[in-house]
């Protein structure tokens, strides 16, 4: 499909939250972004005919919508917000398309984010602690944490009720974490990963790159920064005193195919 | 809800340990589309690709149980090898798992009997922060 064509149909939908919510971080998905990062998937295969694909925070469903006008053949959305979810419906049942998409209203859980557990003091009390896990010798920490980590990833704490690995693509414009919501786009991130097969594409503050790297990397994903660009967050809350603030935002694509073997 | 979502769902709360699936389906309303003709033999092909993709990650007897909660008795207790390369079994399977959705009703975990209610076609899985597991991250 031509990105004039699909700019178009994404432009034509109601996409704006009626009554943004602030701690949720509601803002749309512009047209021109989600063209963009859907035509990027749809050449690598990651998206359209012979795909499933699942928009995790699918907020009004501007990226829904792209994965079903491009034929994908199956779209699960995730939101907690009901009103959201219900106007992401409406959306795409108002183009009637034949692309079959589901609704599901539900959460990425809060996590309490500190650090891992497995640091060298642990591994001298081990014989000490009732703890079943082996530790691996001191010189291997880090591949403790990507363990423990990868466990996390597969044991599915993230409150999302969908068994992992149970579509192709994962897709998501995470809350970038302000405030009390700290560290969200991070759990976005490792729930799109255990929840997809092949692929998944998020945006994220630039600023944030080389600590997602780390982690993404040390998960034993490739991570790769598919293109920077300017979000330009518009004045969204009545408290915003700029009209418009402009941040660095990188689209980065995380294959999950090839994984690092741990051994 | 369609059932091949189902096949997906499952509670993932603290008290369920890892074994809220399957949700067990009661139904207050269902809808179900029209199957096409089976003549059209390219439409026929995309379901067919389609079900033989999918196919590996479908758990059968979760699907048996749903689809007979939602009223379609006709699934056969195993899936064969014969029925899975059977082009007009998989013709009817994809009518089973694509065009039969519940519109209203419940979503019952296995082992806490914690209930999802499904409304407008959309399941309420939202849980509880307590019934989160805090994880150390």
């Amino acid at each position: 499909m031509k990105r004039k064509h699909l700019e178009s149909a994404l432009s034509s939908i109601q996409r704006e939250f009626p009554d943004p919510k602030i701690t949720l971080e509601q803002y749309p998905t512009s047209p021109s972004l989600t063209a963009s990062v859907i035509l990027t998937a749809l050449e690598r295969g990651d998206l359209g005919p012979g795909t499933t694909a699942l928009d995790l925070g699918c907020g009004t469903g501007m990226l829904t919508l792209g994965c079903a006008l491009i034929e994908t053949d199956l779209v699960l959305a995730l939101d907690c917000d009901s009103d959201a979810l219900q106007l992401a419906k409406e959306n795409v049942e108002e183009m009637e398309l034949e692309t079959a998409v589901e609704w599901i209203h539900a959460q990425v859980a809060s996590v309490i984010s500190s650090s891992s557990p497995s640091s060298s003091t642990t591994t001298k009390n081990s014989n000490k602690s009732n703890n079943k896990r082996r530790f691996p010798p001191k010189g291997n920490m880090i591949q403790a944490s990507t363990l423990e980590t990868r466990q996390l990833i597969a044991q599915d704490k993230d409150g999302v009720p969908l068994h992992s690995r149970c579509v192709d693509t994962v897709l998501t414009n995470p809350p970038f974490g302000t405030k009390q919501n700290a560290g969200m786009d991070l759990r976005f991130l490792r729930t799109a990963c255990r929840l997809a097969r092949r692929t998944v594409y998020s945006f994220h503050k630039t600023s944030t790159r080389a600590f997602l790297q780390q982690q993404v990397t040390a998960w034993g994903y490739s991570f790769h920064v598919v293109a920077e660009m300017q979000f330009d967050l518009p004045q969204v809350y009545k408290f915003h005193k700029e009209k418009s603030r402009d941040i660095a935002v990188d689209l980065i694509r995380v294959d999950l195919i090839c994984m690092e073997n741990l051994g | 809800m369609r059932l091949l979502t189902h096949n997906s769902l499952k509670n993932n709360s603290a008290a369920a340990k890892g074994k809220g699936f399957p949700l067990k389906v009661t139904v207050a309303q269902i809808r179900v589309d029209e199957q096409d003709g089976i003549d059209d033999d390219d439409d026929d092909d995309t379901k067919i690709r389609f079900i033989q993709g999918i196919l590996p990650n479908i758990d059968w007897p979760a699907l048996v149980a749903a689809s007979q909660a939602m009223g379609i008795p006709t699934l056969p207790p195993t899936l064969t090898e014969d029925l899975a390369e059977n082009r007009v079994f998989l013709v009817a399977l994809y009518h089973v798992l694509m065009n039969v959705h519940l519109v209203q009703g419940i979503l019952t975990c296995p082992v806490t009997g914690r209930e999802f209610v499904v409304q407008n076609e959309i399941p309420n899985m939202i849980l509880e922060e307590e019934e989160c597991e805090a994880v150390r991250f």
